[in-house]
């Protein structure tokens, strides 16, 4: 499909789903009430790691309004601990909703209490008396490997939860042609994607069928229900599972809230009402989701010319205190293996330890983020090394458009695009030349001003077979994802797909992919809001992660709109006598090319729902499709090397920032930031750009304003918006954003993913401070350059 | 002024016109004002996105003034006027801020946005045609997550112009 093609694909058609939330009527988890309604508040640690000696609760239970207080001890005969993905002995792991005998980070639940209202559970939380005897804590994931490291789980035996070796192509023989070799220790910082609504739970059991109906703003509600029905020894055919019809942002930040689901559904079990629980932020920023920090250690072989041949790692991961989606992300980074480089000689051994920090799961960008930066500040380092211009040494290691679709390293498949061609574009619009005379002539002035590239991709519809190379037992691999189209008895257009939506705008879009199937007017195509399990089409994969919706959800409801169209067909072609080839579909009617007559959709849907004598001969009744789809990945599996295609498709983006450093407060001002990204064939523009513009500014959020920080006792010193603190509007600089479309040659409707975008503002901030600090010798191996740090890192220069 | 024990608690009564319409009930005095108007006058279209005032999903407008609705006690609200998002929309004719916000697409997970068009609101009641960095300073006590911000201050842009423009 290209854009010449289409009808309704490519075009800017204002979202249907924007008119709710601008009148106040958008209903979100907190928004919905149910009669009888009672509220969970939990008791959290302010220790990172210590015994817990005695829970009293008799202060909160005395407090009028307050139910139940529970402790992890208690849960321990209700519950079984998490699946894990891992094997013994990171597999003995154990895990609940609530800490169990010892607390493992900063705001971990240890208790939780159940009242009438919100605020008495909040008191009663505060009420509750825990006795503990502090541990030691350890925070650098270094200091988790050495030998006498105090132990976050004695169960594992050590804080390794897993280590893997990758050796690709011809490492050695790469090193021993080199002209140089580059060594280099290259650190990923620790932030949140605190979607601005937190996370929530509204658990109801129902007494009388001994089931569970659950609405969370869980972004994969059937993917997690495995683990959350194991844990309550519950079959999954008892749980209905549902999202309200808005969720408020997600960016991976919502899928390990598994736990507080768990322990809603259990209190409401026990207490036979229906529970609710919102995180507050605080919560939210200790225990709802990190990203995973990660130390690298480079070595890259280079020839003179800036040619890389090859790369060796170590690579060091600290996952947090528990591994609620890990290991997952210690082989997900392998689908960017060589980032968007023509690298095919690289070994990497990584590990991935556990620490007192809070727990991590998939944010924006999960696991890559962090392998694009290091790729783009080494590309900026082996420039720098050899006297090149960062942007030849890019442009002379992309992965070749003529070599398209490129099989890595690891054998993902690179589906088309332009990587030069798309690199090039950004220059002319960054004004390149300009800015380097410009740069030299402020530098004269003592202005400090610097330019940064990042070329990163965003790799969409993941090929769940990776985590075999964990655990080749684990029972989960490739993906799928449902859609139904349905002509309803009144001849209306429906559509659903198993995907579900924090602000991705899948309601428009989804009618826009129906209605170029069906030749019609988009708006005419209903798309139900929200999700639930009982009237929802769903895979066991379904959701909303893994920039997959357009990819896997688009392609699901393409098929499924085509069958149902081939069906229209063949009852149109009955009732008007004519032969199939003779009609077309327009505006929901069914017209003979020939004879001019027609058969609206309405018709046909009467004949095929009611008046089902007047079917063609044989014909199953009714006017509806299904389809789950799952794409083949052609290396499916991971080989004995780990190497598998372990994603769909690769979207790709181009940043270039131009900063200016203050030369006394070291604060970082972006005077110009510029996107080229070939998202592929786009359904809507709106939400397109909406994405890529939404990531680069959470890229920029990173690498200037967001950073986790814990003392090293483990205590979070910013623990809420006063202390962490996401961009704003004042902040934010305005942003180019540029097109340079080729279609996915993978996916079988020529898009590809773009929710996460890669992270790609975090490199070239990060190069871009580091030019603008050259004069003052200041050299950059971290992912968050704010204005503190920078200025540490110039006294501790200056001391010398 | 009377006050009463209901187990345990002190209660103050409180009556508040929110978007013209009276509420009044019994409440806490340290009910907050968000709460009062999501749990009592049962409006929830006010957000909470954070627990340090620093979020500004709350924000309405109380006797014409922008205020943070996580920041001030119901009981001080007792006989204002606050207006929400819900009143913006007169007779289901958008207000053109709504509007602009629209057709600028300046939301995604619709969150922020109730907040952000008080904030808006607020600002172009004071200055009918503010610059670039007047609308950046407006907002700069709401977050947004989705959208990075360009979209709404194009859309503010917009809806400052229909409105100059006479269209409310």
């Amino acid at each position: 499909m290209t854009e010449q093609e289409t009808k309704w694909l490519g075009k800017p058609i204002k979202l249907r789903e924007d008119l709710l939330p601008i009148t106040g009527k958008a209903r979100y988890i907190d928004d919905l009430e149910l009669p009888n309604t009672v509220y969970m508040a939990y008791t959290t640690s302010a220790y990172a790691h210590a015994k817990i000696k005695k829970i009293d609760p008799s202060k909160a239970l005395a407090k009028p309004g307050v139910l139940c207080v529970i402790s992890g001890e208690e849960l321990k005969k209700h519950l079984e601990p998490f699946m894990q993905i891992a094997e013994p002995p990171a597999g003995n792991l154990k895990d609940y909703p609530l800490a169990v005998d010892k607390v493992r980070y900063f705001g971990e639940p240890v208790a939780a209490v159940v009242a009438e209202d919100r605020y008495t559970a909040e008191d009663a939380a505060e009420l509750v008396e825990v006795e503990y005897e502090p541990l030691p804590a350890v925070v650098d994931p270094e200091d988790a490997l050495k030998e006498n490291a105090p132990l976050v789980h004695e169960e594992i035996g050590s804080n390794v939860v897993w280590k893997g070796i990758w050796d690709l192509g011809e490492v050695d023989a790469a090193f021993e042609q080199a002209d140089e070799v580059i060594r280099e220790r290259i650190v990923f910082h620790r932030y949140a994607p605190v979607p601005l609504e937190p996370n929530g739970v509204l658990a109801v059991y129902d007494e009388t069928t001994d089931s569970f109906i659950i609405h969370s703003v869980n972004q994969m509600p059937m993917f997690s229900l495995p683990l959350i029905c194991g844990a309550l020894k519950t079959p999954p055919s008892k749980f209905r599972m549902l999202n309200p019809p808005y969720v408020g942002g997600a960016f991976g930040g919502k899928i390990i809230n598994y736990t507080h689901i768990t322990l809603a559904a259990l209190l409401s079990k026990l207490l036979k009402r229906p529970v609710k629980y919102i995180e507050t932020r605080s919560e939210n920023i200790a225990s709802g989701t990190h990203n995973n920090e990660r130390i690298f250690y480079v070595e890259l072989a280079v020839k003179r010319d800036g040619k890389v041949l090859g790369a060796k790692m170590r690579i060091i991961d600290n996952c947090g205190a528990y591994t609620r989606y890990e290991p997952a992300g210690a082989v997900i980074w392998s689908q960017v293996t060589p980032g968007i480089y023509a690298v095919k000689n690289i070994r990497v051994e990584f590990t991935q330890v556990v620490t007192n920090k809070g727990p991590t799961g998939p944010v924006r960008g999960y696991s890559r983020v962090q392998h694009n930066f290091m790729w783009e500040r080494v590309m900026d380092i082996v420039a720098k090394r050899l006297a090149l211009d960062p942007a030849e040494v890019r442009l002379k290691n992309f992965i070749p458009p003529e070599e398209m679709p490129y099989r890595g390293p690891s054998h993902t498949i690179y589906d088309g695009g332009d990587y030069p061609g798309a690199f090039r574009k950004l220059l002319d619009a960054l004004e390149y030349q300009k800015w380097r005379k410009l740069q030299e002539e402020y530098r004269k002035q003592g202005r400090l001003i610097g330019i940064g590239f990042s070329a990163v991709i965003d790799s969409g519809a993941n090929n769940f077979a990776q985590v075999k190379i964990i655990n080749p037992n684990f029972p989960v691999s490739g993906n799928s994802e449902a859609a139904m189209v349905m002509i309803d008895q009144g001849g209306t257009v429906v559509a659903k797909v198993g995907t579900t939506d924090q602000g991705q705008s899948h309601e428009t879009t989804m009618a826009q992919l129906v209605a170029e199937v069906f030749n019609m007017d988009p708006s005419r195509v209903v798309v139900p809001r929200g999700f639930d399990s009982a009237s929802n089409v769903w895979a066991a994969h379904s959701g909303a992660y893994a920039s997959r919706s357009a990819v896997l959800a688009g392609t699901a409801l393409f098929l499924a709109a085509q069958k149902l169209k081939e069906k229209v067909l063949a009852i149109a072609s009955h009732l008007l006598n004519e032969n199939v080839e003779a009609l077309k579909v327009e505006n929901e009617r069914v017209v003979s090319t020939k004879t001019g007559r027609s058969v609206s959709f309405s018709q046909i849907a009467l004949v095929a729902w009611s008046d089902v004598v007047s079917l063609p001969e044989g014909m199953e009744p009714g006017l509806v499709s299904y389809y789950v789809y799952k794409p083949d990945w052609k290396f499916n599996k991971p080989d004995s090397k780990n190497r598998l295609n372990n994603t769909l498709t690769y979207s790709y983006t181009i940043h270039g920032s131009v900063v200016e450093v203050d030369p006394e407060t070291f604060l970082v001002k972006i005077l110009k930031h510029v996107v080229v990204s070939d998202p592929g064939v786009i359904i809507n523009p709106l939400v397109v750009e909406g994405q890529e513009i939404g990531a680069t500014m959470h890229g920029i959020s990173a690498a200037l304003y967001e950073s986790l920080q814990y003392d090293e006792k483990g205590v979070l010193l910013t623990p809420n918006f006063w202390f962490y603190t996401p961009v704003g509007a004042k902040e934010m600089p305005d942003v180019e954003l540029l097109h340079h479309i080729t279609k996915s040659t993978s996916s079988l409707i020529g898009v590809r993913g773009i929710g996460e975008g890669g992270g790609g503002p975090i490199g070239s901030i990060t190069n871009a401070v580091e030019d603008a600090l050259e004069p003052l010798g200041i050299r950059i191996n971290f992912s968050h350059v704010s204005g503190n740090k920078l200025f540490e890192l110039w006294k501790g220069l200056h001391k010398r | 002024m009377t006050t009463k024990v209901l187990e345990e608690r002190v209660t103050q009564p409180v009556s508040i016109k929110i978007n013209g319409k009276v509420y009044s009930a019994e409440v806490e005095p340290r009910l907050l004002l968000v709460d009062f108007i999501r749990d009592v006058a049962k409006l929830k279209g006010t957000h909470i996105g954070c627990d340090t005032t620093s979020c500004g999903a709350c924000t309405v407008l109380v006797d014409g003034l922008s205020v943070k609705s996580c920041t001030m006690f119901a009981v001080e609200a007792d006989g204002k006027e606050v207006l929400t998002v819900e009143g913006l929309a007169k007779d289901d004719k958008l207000h053109p801020i709504q509007e602009a916000f629209w057709e600028n697409h300046a939301l995604q997970c619709g969150y922020c946005t109730p907040g952000m068009l008080m904030s808006a609101l607020f600002l172009l009641q004071r200055n009918p045609n503010p610059t670039e960095d007047e609308i950046k300073e407006a907002i700069a006590g709401n977050i947004c997550r989705c959208t990075g911000y360009l979209n709404i201050i194009k859309a503010i842009k917009q809806a400052a112009q229909k409105i100059r423009s006479g269209e409310r």
